[in-house]
C-alpha cells in the first residue's frame, strides 16, 4: 500500500469528522502533536550540526512540514504507537494545525536567528555594557553600512527583486519586486504605519 | 455540523479575528501597539469561544477538554507570533524599506545613491529612537542604558539559539567587540 493509499484509507475512517476513538484522548492527541513538532527540531538540530544547508528556509520548510505526515503514518504502522496516532479528520486536522502554526512560528524566528537583527544587537551590546552605558558613537560603531545596507540591496538583485537598467547605470524593481512593493506598501497603508526600516 | 472540525479550526478562526481586531484598531489607535495588542486579544476571545462552544457541542470529558483548549490556545499563540511578526517586518525591516525606495522611484536608484540615502547611521538613529521612545533603552546624557524590557530576554533567547543551532555568535557584536579590544 503507497504511503498516499494508506493516508486516504485513515482519513476517510468509519468515525471520519467525530470525535476520537475513547483510546485517542485530547491528552493523547496533545502529546502526539507536541511529540511530533519536538522530533521535528531536534531533528533539526541535528542535521544543522552536521552542515547547513545552502537553501535554509526552504529545507528547514521541508523538513519541519514533512515531520507530520511522516509521523502519523509511523504512528499507525508502529503498534506501540498507534493509541496516539490521530484518525479522522477532526484529529488529524487538529494536530496538523498545530504542528503547521508551530512549524511556521520556528522558520520566522530562524530568519531571526540566520541574520543579525540590528534592533536584537543594539539591545544586548547596551545591556553587555551594564551601569557604564554605551555612547551613540559606539552604536554607530556596531552596525556598519558595509555590513547590513550592502549585503540586503545585493540580496534584492541574487533575488530577482531589483535589476540594473539596460545601461546598467541604476537598479529598477523587476515585476516580481513591484508585487512584492505594493503588497507591502498595501498592508503599510491597511494597518497605517509609517515607513518602516 | 462537523463540531470536531469546528473544533480543530477555532485558532484558525482566531487569526482571522486577530487580523480584523487589528485592522479595525488601527484605523483609531495613534501607535501600532495598542492596535495590535486589540488585534490579539480579539483573536484569544475568538479562540476560545468557538474552542468552548465546540467542546460543549461534543459534550466531551473535562480532562479532554482542557487538552483540546491548550492545543487550539497554543496553535492560536503560535499563529499570532507570525502575524506579529509579519506586521512587524512593515515596521522594522530594511529590505522591506528599501523595495519601498524604488517604488517610489520609477527612474531607478543606483546602488550607491541607495547607501548614501539610507546608510547605517539612520538605521541606528532610528533603532535608538524607537527603542528609547519605547522605553528599552534610557538616555542619561550622552549614553544609552539598558531599562527592564521584554525585548532583552527575547533577544537573548535567540542569541543563544544562534549558538545552539548555527554554532556561531551574533557577529555584529562579535566585530564591535573585536574592533574594541584592537583599539584598547
Amino acid at each position: 500500500m503507497t504511503l498516499a493509499a494508506f493516508a486516504l484509507e485513515t482519513i476517510s475512517t468509519p468515525n471520519c469528522g467525530t470525535l476520537p476513538k475513547p483510546e485517542l484522548s485530547g491528552v493523547a492527541l496533545v502529546a502526539f502533536a507536541f511529540a511530533v513538532f519536538t522530533l521535528a527540531l531536534v531533528f533539526h538540530v541535528a542535521l544543522w550540526q552536521v552542515r547547513v544547508p545552502k537553501r535554509q528556509s526552504l529545507t528547514l520548510l521541508v523538513l519541519l512540514l514533512g515531520t507530520f505526515p511522516v509521523a502519523v503514518a509511523v504512528a499507525h504502522l508502529v503498534p506501540p504507537l498507534e493509541p496516539f496516532a490521530p484518525v479522522g479528520v477532526g484529529p488529524t486536522l487538529h494536530a496538523g494545525l498545530f504542528h503547521l502554526a508551530f512549524s511556521l512560528a520556528y522558520i520566522v524566528t530562524y530568519s531571526a536567528l540566520a541574520e543579525d537583527s540590528p534592533t536584537c544587537s543594539i539591545l544586548v551590546y547596551v545591556a553587555d555594557a551594564g551601569e557604564a552605558g554605551r555612547s551613540e558613537a559606539d552604536l554607530m560603531q556596531l552596525v556598519s553600512n558595509e555590513m547590513i545596507v550592502g549585503p540586503r540591496f545585493d540580496g534584492l538583485v541574487t533575488g530577482g527583486v531589483i535589476a540594473p537598467t539596460d545601461d546598467g547605470s541604476r537598479f529598477v524593481l523587476t515585476p516580481k519586486g513591484r508585487r512584492w512593493a505594493t503588497l507591502f506598501a498595501t498592508f503599510r497603508r491597511v494597518y497605517r504605519l509609517r515607513k518602516g526600516g | 455540523m462537523d463540531w470536531s472540525a469546528v473544533l480543530a479550526l477555532a485558532a484558525l478562526a482566531g487569526l482571522a479575528a486577530d487580523f480584523l481586531g487589528h485592522v479595525i484598531s488601527a484605523q483609531f489607535a495613534s501607535r501600532p501597539a495598542p492596535a495590535i495588542l486589540m488585534g490579539i486579544l480579539a483573536g484569544l476571545a475568538v479562540t476560545l469561544g468557538v474552542s468552548g462552544f465546540a467542546l460543549a457541542k461534543l459534550d466531551a470529558d473535562p480532562v479532554d477538554g482542557v487538552a483540546y483548549l491548550g492545543l487550539n490556545l497554543a496553535t492560536f499563540l503560535a499563529l499570532a507570533y507570525g502575524y506579529f511578526n509579519f506586521v512587524n517586518l512593515n515596521m522594522t525591516s530594511l529590505r522591506i524599506r528599501l523595495l519601498q525606495e524604488f517604488l517610489e522611484s520609477p527612474d531607478g536608484l543606483t546602488r550607491d545613491g541607495v547607501l548614501e540615502r539610507y546608510d547605517s547611521r539612520e538605521l541606528v538613529r532610528r533603532r535608538i529612537a524607537r527603542l528609547t521612545e519605547q522605553g528599552h533603552l534610557a538616555r542619561s546624557s550622552d549614553r544609552f542604558l539598558s531599562r527592564r524590557s521584554v525585548l532583552l530576554p527575547i533577544a537573548r533567547t535567540l542569541d543563544s539559539l544562534k549558538w545552539i543551532v548555527l554554532r556561531r555568535r551574533n557577529r555584529l557584536i562579535a566585530a564591535a567587540e573585536k574592533a574594541a579590544s584592537s583599539s584598547s
